[in-house]
């Protein structure tokens, strides 16, 4: 089956309430996708574009003792009830790479006016916060060098370095050098 | 006579990733007769004494150049040091593997270094049937005669060397292979010995995934003719093992060694079906523990000869990666060679490859005799068309290759005077073709140095980049010389 040519960025998320549903909103570019509550779960099919895609995700309402409410419960340490969103899957054209975001930069949102300092996702949206992924120059490039591209171990032979792949500077300054070399061939 | 020590000597370049099958063959036949069998890998002494030069030497070995100066005086010691390991291990009989014409050099390096050495000396392999690639066309005579009227070696082997080996180690002389071009084959492979990897210290390669690795041979020959490639001349008949017997073969090698991973020598792993749904059956139902990966060449079947169970039963028997002859991303030059495969195929195979999590590696030959700039597009179009497999991991790896060479003993050679096929200076490498006379030597590179550039516009994961790219720059550097002239069909006259 041939893929067609407009990429589509998969969304699953899943809403888990305490006292009340979390808020959320969800843009692409300058375009909103989802605005407010999730409650359970939502999947989204958003088109993406052919230049950049920034997509936006930001988590807000959440109360940290604001009129002494708290969106979290729990009992002995254990929290048992919390008012967050989980992202279940992310994915273009059905090639997942949510694991792969792990380690993003997530700003959060001050708390009871106290700033917060930026944290690592975890694949979890449990504090006020949001977090954006530039999706460029095009969405299948952006994918692979996110999913496959790995840095560089020049401990690995030539002929089975595959942490050279996606590595083209070489290659660049080669095919450079030839077509140089090509203009003067009679 | 009687032999008390065998020295069977492997030399560069092979990948060495896995010890050397050819070379286990023969230790397995050897030690049918003689007491003691020592092996010598120099392909894996260089690989690990020399890691710049192993990766750079294939244009040596190519014929796209010469050696310089500091490379010359490293393989010239790495020689002297080989001759005295030789030496001290003082064997009565050696024989060498010649793989295929890139062994040519080191070969001849050695037996010049060994001609004092008193052991009786036989080259075997399909590199002593195939004329030296060299410029020199004096030179041109097929390999194992040449070394013979040298005085270089006793003996040459010609066609399968298994049964040729045994039949010498017996005493017999007068057998149909040694010393003479009648290509023996192997019949029934059933009968044939199993490599013993042995006589390797298999601690010494350099596995891909860091588990050990060893070549499998389920099949000789190949069912297609396609028109670059000179396996039907090097075995003309298509033979095939038993399924079981493969697995078995399989079973055995992961028992004794602890192998884990198996790479086919076949030119096609999937040329009988029968065989290859055997063997799948018979590696799903063993419990390896751990399990097993195995892959190797694979063609693409035209849709109507598969289904989609097909692909989950390689899947459910530990098929990994496959080696594919994509070539082309246009139909008509693909029909030209003869693959027997269209685009459509590929979508099918890409398609079931990524449900089952089986991946895929294309290989490329840009530049086909009869490409023209429309098929051209067609193979541009192919990165964009195929790049959801590379992101979702099943397209592993892309080799562009280094452009059509119009080798000796292939279909396109003996058609190269229909197509009206020249040689620049009667290289293989240089030509150009009256049916298709705006695919000069200086378009062809064009192309080909487009194609590269997409596949990286497209984020492809190209293996040996580079190197394939140096060896266009010695094409080019070839094809530079206003003083060359065009030899109407060049002579390789044989």
């Amino acid at each position: 089956m041939l893929k067609s040519n407009m990429n589509t960025l998969q969304l699953h998320l899943r809403g888990h309430r305490c006292n009340l549903w979390p808020m959320f909103d969800i843009t692409l570019n300058d375009r909103c996708y989802h605005k407010g509550e999730i409650s359970g779960d939502l999947k989204l099919d958003i088109p993406l574009e052919k230049g950049r895609n920034l997509l936006g995700m930001e988590h807000y309402g959440k109360r940290f003792g604001e009129g002494r409410i708290w969106d979290t419960k729990s009992r002995d340490g254990v929290i048992f009830e919390d008012r967050r969103v989980e992202v279940l899957s992310i994915a273009i054209d059905g090639i997942g790479f949510r694991d792969k975001l792990h380690g993003m930069i997530y700003k959060q949102k001050a708390v009871l006016g106290e700033p917060v300092a930026p944290s690592q996702w975890d694949g979890n949206f449990n504090f006020n916060g949001s977090l954006s992924l530039d999706i460029s120059p095009t969405p299948l490039n952006w994918l692979i060098n996110l999913r496959l591209k790995q840095a560089r171990n020049p401990g690995i032979s030539y002929f089975s370095d595959h942490t050279k792949l996606f590595h083209y500077e070489d290659d660049l300054a080669l095919i450079d050098e030839l077509e140089k070399m090509l203009e003067q061939m009679p | 006579m009687k032999f008390n020590r065998a020295l069977i000597i492997t030399l560069p370049r092979l990948e060495p990733h896995r010890p050397p099958v050819s070379s286990a063959i023969i230790g397995a036949v050897c030690k049918r007769h003689i007491n003691e069998v020592i092996s010598l890998d120099l392909n894996i002494d260089l690989f690990h004494s020399n890691r710049n030069l192993f990766d750079s030497i294939d244009s040596i070995l190519d014929g796209y150049r010469s050696a310089n100066a500091k490379e010359s005086q490293y393989i010239s010691e790495f020689i002297k040091t080989s001759v005295d390991k030789i030496n001290a291990i003082a064997p009565d009989i050696i024989m060498i593997s010649v793989f295929s014409f890139t062994t040519h050099y080191f070969t001849k390096l050695i037996l010049d270094a060994l001609k004092d050495n008193k052991a009786i000396k036989i080259i075997g392999g399909q590199g002593v049937y195939v004329p030296e690639l060299s410029r020199q066309e004096e030179e041109r005579n097929f390999f194992g005669q040449t070394m013979l009227e040298r005085e270089l070696v006793d003996y040459y082997v010609v066609g399968e060397g298994e049964g040729v080996i045994d039949a010498f180690l017996r005493g017999e002389r007068q057998i149909p292979g040694l010393n003479n071009s009648d290509k023996s084959q192997i019949l029934d492979l059933n009968a044939a010995p199993w490599p013993d990897y042995s006589i390797f210290d298999l601690e010494r390669y350099d596995y891909l995934n860091n588990e050990k690795e060893v070549f499998i041979t389920g099949s000789r020959g190949c069912i297609r003719k396609c028109t670059y490639c000179d396996t039907p001349y090097l075995w003309p008949k298509f033979r095939w093992r038993d399924g079981s017997n493969i697995a078995d073969e399989i079973i055995s090698h992961y028992e004794k060694h602890g192998v884990t991973r198996f790479y086919f020598t076949d030119s096609l792993i999937n040329g009988s079906l029968k065989a290859f749904r055997d063997m799948c059956n018979r590696l799903a139902a063993y419990r390896f523990s751990p399990g097993i990966k195995w892959g190797g060449q694979f063609i693409c079947k035209p849709r109507n000869q598969i289904n989609d169970e097909y692909f989950d039963m390689m899947a459910a028997a530990g098929a990994e990666q496959f080696f594919i002859g994509i070539e082309t991303g246009s139909d008509r030059v693909r029909w030209s060679m003869d693959k027997k495969f269209t685009n459509a195929d590929v979508d099918y195979h890409l398609e079931q490859f990524s449900r089952t999590g089986l991946k895929m590696f294309y290989l490329m030959l840009v530049g086909y005799v009869t490409e023209t700039l429309d098929d051209h597009a067609e193979t541009m179009a192919m990165f964009p068309r195929w790049q959801h497999y590379v992101a979702d991991g099943t397209i592993k790896g892309i080799d562009l290759g280094p452009t059509l060479i119009v080798m000796a003993n292939t279909p396109l050679d003996s058609m190269r005077e229909e197509l009206g096929i020249k040689f620049l200076h009667g290289d293989p490498k240089s030509w150009v073709a009256d049916c298709n006379p705006d695919l000069t030597i200086k378009e062809r590179i064009r192309r080909r140095l487009e194609i590269h550039k997409q596949a990286i516009n497209y984020c492809w994961p190209i293996w040996r980049g580079s190197s394939r790219l140096m060896t266009i720059k010695d094409l080019i550097l070839g094809s530079n010389d206003p003083s060359i002239k065009y030899q109407v069909n060049g002579n390789l006259d044989r």
